[in-house]
């Protein structure tokens, strides 16, 4: 229950108030007398049309006091400052608007309240011209807290999804059951050798952090100042990770998601790191294979190496002879080596096209149109445009 | 971020500029401005006020009305400035990020550019601190506005198997350089240098150019690599580009051919030792020399010379042994721990640091 004290000089009496009751206690007598309308603070039970977040309101004003409100409203002059409320232990007021609606004056908060944690409303009763009081009215309360989410903040997969990662490897998806918090990733993430120690800066701390719009997936970008040879970074300290050892990549609770749920397990996953890709890969190498005609079989697609895991999940389609996409699902298939297609209507007898977009890289950066590190002695610029179709006959 | 104040102040040093600018300003529409994500942000001359959108892929123009010159209070202060902008919205400090600060360079009054919420439902809100640290919100619901988006955005058809793109370019930084909108990204799906130019006002061109950057030769091999943030700068009677790398080196380039929108290399005019990943950077003089502040991860703040950088001839060659090379620089220790910084006036920079206990506090500091 919430209570407070306040003084009101000009009906001559001191109150306490229990706000929940409307209880009057006389100073004088100390009996309990008739239940009578007097000004309290508190937190609206609920919003009013047009209302965005519920918010504070007072109540009990007399009539001479919420006409002179209104005409302030009517006027557009209520005074600045009139019905505040804080944050308990802040001097910034909660950004909202005061409005004056039949017999309450509301403080609309510009977002809802904050769940769980403790405000205090003060109605400066000085700014009415019927008062004399030079004492606000105050409220504390605090808002309920949020019940548990059903889904716990959890770590699903790690993308290379492979045991194998290549020296040079230039990115990891983190992928999370629920939306995560931002700008905490990094103090959670951690590689570490074969005994266990820490190998520093192994990756770039983006402070804006790579986050895909859901907010379920995080993009850890390995330094490319390390993996790109003549560069500073790398001269210095070398490839972060280097072909023969064990490394793994510890993430550790206490992670908090965008609801304030904390990843509770510790997730380790260990890879060989092996030598590293420097090869531009190529679409001649991949290998189809074939469903029949009137089936909804799946087309199977072999690559010549694994690719990165979420430009797989848009890189490739499949068009039919007039250079239409066929509407289906592409699959990844384990270790990002593979993937399948099932069309959504079975395949007609004709010829296909495998379009791929040039842009996708292999988990080194090395996409089709270029390799992650151009070797300015053998590159004249002038290399052939990269194969990115493939034609195939389902019969 | 930092960069942006400069761009201010080249357009007040050409009366055309600014004719330029009150002209952008009448053809900016009002409207409701529905804000995703408000990132980066940078003003222009005569109060423009323009915001990078990453989950709308967009930049927005804003007119924000505020065009009264005004003071800038060297005591500007406010401790605990995560708190009470998260009091401000109705939260706590931890269920708020702080994206971006910048100053407007003629009222000098600050706009933070913050989430509230941690996730990707965050509400997008700009604030302003006024100079009895008052803080109030750029309401956006009629407001002179225009928009552009990104080219190279997701496209529609991109998207899982879920139907959506899970695709995003993060915006590092935002500039705005004579009538470009120059916008720096970083993708968390593909590598490249995502630079963008695009002809400001918005209406001109829907689209702008992408921009592929090289810093230069490296040894054997040429490089490709986001640019993390970058500034403008005269060399030589020529305006150029200034852009710091994911790996670290500082590269110029002429602004004549950033523009241009075909493959650009740059000179590396400085390698900056290691431990480093650059945040934002500006221009600014001093003792009538001219010095780029350079805010980094781990290396703290950097004050770089310019001396000699239009006739740097380029380092091409690996520099061994962790030594720097190129243009002097030096660290300056008392702003190790800025988060966030923009010029405020000709010879100080606002701040915010973040204090050992987590929390964050605004202070005004005389450029180094």
């Amino acid at each position: 229950m919430n209570a407070f004290r306040y003084r009101f000089p000009n009906r001559k009496r001191n109150c306490l108030l229990i706000v929940a009751g409307l209880l009057q206690v006389s100073a004088a007598t100390n009996r309990l007398v008739a239940q009578v309308e007097i000004p309290r603070v508190a937190l609206q039970t609920e919003k009013l049309p047009g209302q965005s977040h519920v918010g504070v309101e007072v109540m009990g004003l007399n009539d001479d006091e919420l006409e002179l409100l209104a005409l302030w409203q009517k006027e557009q002059r209520i005074p600045t400052g009139i019905l505040e409320l804080f944050v308990e232990g802040q001097t910034s007021p909660v950004l909202g608007k005061v409005l004056v609606e039949g017999s309450r004056v509301i403080l609309s908060p510009r977002f809802e309240l904050q769940p769980g944690i403790s405000f205090v409303a003060r109605f400066h009763f000085e700014k009415l011209p019927t008062n004399a009081s030079s004492t606000p009215m105050e409220f504390h309360f605090s808002t309920p807290a949020l019940s548990k989410p059903e889904i716990a903040a959890r770590l699903e997969n790690v993308y290379p999804s492979s045991d194998e990662l290549p020296e040079n490897v230039l990115r990891m998806y983190l992928q999370f059951v629920t939306p995560m918090a931002r700008q905490r990733a990094y103090e959670h993430i951690e590689f570490v050798d074969a005994n266990g120690r820490a190998i520093e800066e192994a990756f770039i701390r983006i402070e804006q952090e790579l986050w895909s719009p859901d907010g379920r997936r995080l993009t850890i970008l390995f330094d490319p100042g390390r993996i790109k040879r003549g560069l500073v970074r790398n001269k210095e300290l070398g490839a972060p990770f280097q072909a023969g050892q064990t490394i793994t990549l510890v993430v550790r609770p206490g992670w908090p998601d965008a609801a304030g749920v904390f990843v509770k397990q510790e997730f380790r996953k260990s890879f060989l790191v092996t030598e590293p890709e420097r090869e531009q890969p190529t679409i001649k190498l991949w290998q189809l294979e074939l469903p029949p005609a009137r089936s909804r079989k799946p087309l199977f697609v072999t690559f010549d190496r694994p690719f990165d895991f979420a430009q797989l999940q848009h890189a490739i389609q499949i068009n039919d002879q007039f250079g239409k996409p066929v509407a289906g699902t592409i699959s990844v298939g384990s270790g990002e080596t593979s993937c399948s297609f099932v069309p959504d209507e079975g395949w007609m007898v004709g010829e296909f096209c495998l379009v791929v977009d040039p842009n996708l890289e292999d988990r080194a950066g090395n996409s089709l149109k270029k390799p992650f590190e151009i070797d300015i002695e053998s590159a004249a610029g002038n290399d052939p445009p990269p194969v990115t179709t493939r034609s195939f006959f389902i019969q | 971020m930092l960069t942006r104040t400069l761009l201010a102040t080249l357009a007040a040093l050409c009366w055309c500029n600014v004719a330029q600018a009150q002209n952008h300003v009448k053809r900016l529409e009002s409207g409701k401005l529905e804000i995703k994500f408000a990132g980066p942000m940078t003003f222009g001359a005569d109060g423009v006020l323009f915001v990078g959108d990453p989950l709308a892929a967009s930049v927005y123009a804003i007119d924000t009305g505020d065009r009264t010159s005004g003071e800038f209070a060297m005591d500007f202060k406010v401790d605990g400035i995560d708190g009470q902008l998260a009091a401000a919205l109705g939260t706590k400090a931890s269920e708020i990020l702080i994206n971006d600060m910048v100053v407007n360079p003629i009222s000098g009054t600050p706009y933070i550019s913050v989430s509230r919420g941690t996730g990707p439902d965050a509400a997008a809100v700009i604030l302003k601190l006024a100079r009895d640290g008052t803080i109030s919100e750029l309401e956006l619901d009629n407001i002179p506005h225009a928009t552009a988006v990104l080219p190279n955005a997701p496209a529609a058809d991109s998207v899982d198997r879920r139907g959506r793109s899970q695709r995003m370019i993060s915006i590092t930084d935002i500039a705005l350089i004579d009538d470009q909108v120059v916008v720096a990204g970083l993708s968390n799906e593909e590598f490249s240098s995502n630079l963008r130019a695009i002809p400001y006002p918005f209406d001109r061109v829907p689209a702008g150019t992408a921009l592929e950057v090289y810093h230069g030769a490296h040894g054997k091999y040429e490089t490709n690599a986001p640019v993390r943030t970058f500034t403008s700068i005269t060399l030589d009677n020529e305006p150029h580009l200034v852009a710091a790398y994911t790996c670290t080196p500082l590269v110029r380039f002429p602004l004549s051919e950033v523009t241009a929108g075909e493959k650009i290399r740059g000179t590396t005019v400085a390698e900056l030792g290691n431990w480093n990943s650059p945040l934002d950077m500006f221009v600014y003089e001093k003792d009538g020399k001219s010095f780029i502040l350079m805010a980094n991860t781990a290396r703290g703040m950097m004050k770089i010379s310019v001396d000699g950088m239009e006739s740097t001839v380029g380092i091409t060659e690996p520099v061994e042994n962790g030594g720097v090379k190129g243009q002097a620089y030096e660290t300056i220790d008392t702003l190790k721990s800025a988060v966030q910084l923009d010029r405020f006036g000709a010879s100080h920079a606002i701040v915010i640091v973040k204090n050992e206990d987590g929390t964050h506090d605004l202070r005004v500091v005389e450029l180094p």
